[in-house]
C-alpha cells in the first residue's frame, strides 16, 4: 500500500501537469515558437531518439571525463596536502576565492586560446568540479575529533593507517555528497559552455533547434537530457546511501 | 492510515493548486503586452527590442533617442539590448517588445510556424554577412566548402550560411560540418574551422583588425552570392499594427531621422550609443566608427538612397522569401510565405511625408 502511494501519486501529479498544460495551450492558444502542447512534444521525444542520443552522448563524455578528472585530481591534491596545516589553509583560501569567480565565465575565455572542442568544455567541467571537492576535502581531512586523532596516535598508527580508518571513513559522506552536487554542476557547465561555440553537444543542439522554433524538438532534447542527468544523480545517491547504510 | 491518506489528499490538493497557479503564469506571460503609456502618462511608450548588444548597428535608434527625435513625436522608447539567447522574434511573440529589430531570415522560419510578423521599415537594403576562410584552407570558389568546417551563429543566424551551404547543391547535415561558432573569430584564426560567419560591420574588420590582409582571405559576400537576405528590419505583430499606426508612424519618422543623421554624422553617432569603448576588442571606439561605416553603406544602398530609409523593396523581400523557401528546409517544410502579408509600406509611406533626407552620394 505504501509502496503504491510513493508511485501512484506522483504519476497523477505528472498527468494533471501535462493534462493542464495541454488544455493551457489549446484554450489560450498559445503561439507554437513560446510553448508547444505536450502532444506535439510525445512524438518527437520517440521519433528523435538517436538525433538526440548522439548530441547527449558528446556532452555526457565532457560531463563524465571533466568530473572525473576534477573529482580525482581534487582528492589527490587534498591527500598529498592536508597533513601540512599552512598548506591546506592557504589552499583552502585560494580555492575558497577561486570558486566566488563564476567561472562559467571561463566557457567565453577559455575558447579563445583552448578552442572550442570537446577538450576544451572538458577541462572547464573539471575545473568547476574541482574547488569544491577541494575545499570539502581539504576541510574534511582536517576536521577530525582530535580524541580519535590522539587515540590513533597512542597506537602509534602509521599515516597510512590513520588516513585509511580513520580520516577517510570520516569524510566520505561529506566527499559522496560534493561529488552528488557536482553532477549537476558538472552538466550546466557543459551545456552552458556549448553556447559560447561548440563542435558539437546537446547545449548547442537545442540553442541552435530554438533558433528555428523548433519547440517540440527542444522540449523532447530536455525531456532526454533529465533523464541522463537523473540516472547520473542517482547512481551517486545510491552509492551515498549505500555507503551510509553499510557504515 | 486515515490521517496518512487525508494528508496525501491535501498533498493533491496544494498540489493541483500550484500547477492551476503556473498555468495561469504562463498564460499571463505569454498574453500580457507592455505598457502604453510613459510613466507620466503624457507619452506614448513603446519598447523597441534590438538584435544584438548596443554597438553602431543600432546607431540611429540611439541617436533618435540623444537628439530627441523621438520626444518630438511624443515618444518614450525603451531600447532593449539583445544578447547571447535573446532572440528578438522570441521577445516580440511574447509580447515582451512592440517593435523588434530582427533579420528577415530569422523571422521567416517563425511565419512558416504561423506567426503573423510585419516589416513596417527595412533598415539596411541588403545582407551584412559574409563567409570568410583563410586562402590557405584551400577555400577559394564556394564549391570548396565541401567536408569543410562551417561555422554559423547558433540561435536563429544560421538561415544565410545554411542556404549558401544548400546553394552549392550541398546537405549540411552530410557534406559539411557545422560547429557553432563563438563571437570572436578565434576558431578561425586557429584553424578549427575553415568558413566563419562574420558581419562587414563587425567580424570581417575585426580579421583585418588581426594582422589578415585582403590577399590572405577568400571572402564570400552572401548579398552578391544570392543567398543573403534582408537584416534588421522593423518587424511588429499584426494585432499591434493594426492598433498603433499612429504610434508606429512616429516612430519610425522619429527613426528615419536618427539614421539619417548618424550616417551623416557617424563619428558623433557612435558616440551617442553610450558605449564604454572600455575593451581593446570590438567594443574599442575606432572598431565602432569603421563599423559605423559598414552599416551607413548598408543603410543607404541601393533604394535606400534612391526612395528614402527604410524602404521595402519588394523585389528584394521577395528574393530573401524565395532564398529561404529554396535552400533553409526549416522554412520550405513550413507553411507557404506570402510575400505581401509580411511587410506593409504603409507606415513608411506616411512617415516619409514630412522628413527631408541629406544626400548620401558623396558619403
Amino acid at each position: 500500500m505504501k509502496n503504491k502511494q510513493k508511485y501512484i501519486y506522483p504519476l497523477i501529479a505528472w498527468i494533471v501537469v501535462l493534462v493542464i498544460w495541454e488544455i493551457t495551450v489549446r484554450i489560450f492558444a498559445i503561439s507554437p515558437i513560446i510553448l508547444v502542447p505536450p502532444s506535439q512534444i510525445g512524438p518527437v521525444i520517440i521519433d528523435s531518439f538517436s538525433v538526440i542520443y548522439q548530441q547527449l552522448s558528446f556532452t555526457f563524455y565532457e560531463v563524465i571525463i571533466g568530473w572525473s578528472l576534477g573529482t580525482l585530481v581534487a582528492f589527490l591534491v587534498a591527500v598529498s596536502c592536508f597533513s601540512f596545516k599552512s598548506l591546506a589553509n592557504l589552499l583552502t583560501l585560494a580555492a575558497v576565492i577561486v570558486s566566488a569567480v563564476p567561472l562559467i565565465a571561463l566557457a567565453a575565455i577559455l575558447g579563445g586560446f583552448l578552442g572550442t572542442g570537446q577538450n576544451t568544455k572538458t577541462l572547464l567541467v573539471a575545473i568547476l568540479c574541482f574547488f569544491p571537492m577541494l575545499i570539502v576535502s581539504l576541510s574534511s581531512f582536517t576536521r577530525i575529533e582530535r580524541s580519535y586523532l590522539n587515540l590513533f596516535r597512542t597506537y602509534q598508527a602509521s599515516w597510512s593507517q590513520r588516513f585509511l580508518k580513520l580520516i577517510l571513513p570520516q569524510s566520505l559522506p561529506a566527499l559522496l555528497n560534493t561529488m552528488k552536487i557536482n553532477t549537476v554542476t558538472a552538466l550546466t557547465t557543459a551545456i552552458v559552455s556549448e553556447f559560447f561555440g561548440a563542435h558539437g553537444g546537446i547545449g548547442q543542439f537545442i540553442l541552435s533547434r530554438k533558433g528555428f522554433y523548433d519547440l517540440p524538438m527542444v522540449w523532447a532534447a530536455i525531456f532526454y537530457l533529465i533523464i541522463a542527468t537523473s540516472i547520473f544523480y542517482l547512481i551517486m545517491n545510491m552509492l551515498q546511501k549505500f555507503y551510509s547504510h553499510w557504515h | 492510515m486515515q490521517e496518512q491518506k487525508s494528508s496525501s489528499t491535501s498533498m493533491l490538493v496544494i498540489g493541483l493548486v500550484v500547477v492551476v497557479l503556473i498555468g495561469l503564469g504562463i498564460v499571463y506571460l505569454a498574453k500580457k503586452s507592455p505598457d502604453k503609456k510613459s510613466a507620466d502618462g503624457k507619452k506614448d511608450k513603446i519598447v523597441l527590442q534590438l538584435k544584438w548588444v548596443p554597438q553602431a548597428q543600432f546607431a540611429g535608434y540611439f541617436v533618435a533617442d540623444k537628439k530627441g527625435y523621438f520626444a518630438d513625436e511624443n515618444l518614450e522608447v525603451e531600447v532593449r539590448a539583445g544578447g547571447v539567447g535573446i532572440n528578438p522574434v522570441d521577445v516580440l511573440v511574447a509580447g515582451d517588445a512592440d517593435v523588434a529589430v530582427a533579420w528577415t531570415g530569422n523571422v521567416l522560419p517563425a511565419i512558416a510556424k504561423g506567426e503573423d510578423i510585419v516589416n513596417i521599415g527595412q533598415g539596411f537594403q541588403k545582407s551584412g554577412m559574409v563567409l570568410v576562410a583563410k586562402k590557405k584552407s584551400g577555400i577559394n570558389a564556394p564549391a570548396d566548402i565541401k567536408s569543410k568546417k562551417i561555422g554559423v551563429w547558433a540561435g536563429g543566424n544560421e538561415t544565410e550560411p545554411f542556404a549558401f551551404i544548400a546553394k552549392q547543391g550541398l546537405d549540411r547535415d552530410k557534406d559539411v560540418q557545422i560547429i557553432s561558432q563563438a563571437f570572436d573569430m578565434n576558431q578561425l584564426f586557429n584553424d578549427e574551422i575553415q568558413l566563419a560567419s562574420a558581419m562587414t560591420y563587425n567580424e570581417l574588420e575585426l580579421v583585418y583588425e588581426n594582422g589578415y590582409k585582403p590577399e590572405d582571405l577568400t571572402v564570400f559576400n552572401l548579398d552578391e552570392n544570392g543567398s543573403g537576405m534582408l537584416q534588421d528590419a522593423l518587424f511588429v505583430k499584426r494585432d499591434y499594427l493594426t492598433n498603433n499606426k499612429d504610434i508606429l508612424v512616429r516612430f519610425l519618422r522619429a527613426s528615419m531621422k536618427g539614421w539619417d543623421y548618424a550616417v551623416t554624422h557617424q563619428e558623433e553617432a557612435v558616440d551617442m550609443i553610450g558605449m564604454d569603448f572600455a575593451a581593446n576588442d570590438v567594443t574599442a571606439r575606432p572598431h565602432q566608427i569603421k563599423s559605423m561605416a559598414q552599416v551607413a553603406k548598408l543603410t543607404i544602398a541601393d533604394k535606400g538612397t534612391s526612395e528614402g530609409l527604410f524602404y521595402i523593396d519588394q523585389t528584394k523581400l521577395a528574393n530573401t522569401v524565395s532564398i529561404a523557401e529554396n535552400f533553409v528546409k526549416e522554412v520550405k517544410e513550413g507553411k507557404k510565405i506570402d510575400v505581401n502579408k509580411i511587410y506593409t509600406q504603409e507606415i513608411w509611406d506616411e512617415a516619409r511625408k514630412d522628413v527631408k533626407f541629406s544626400d548620401y552620394k558623396n558619403l
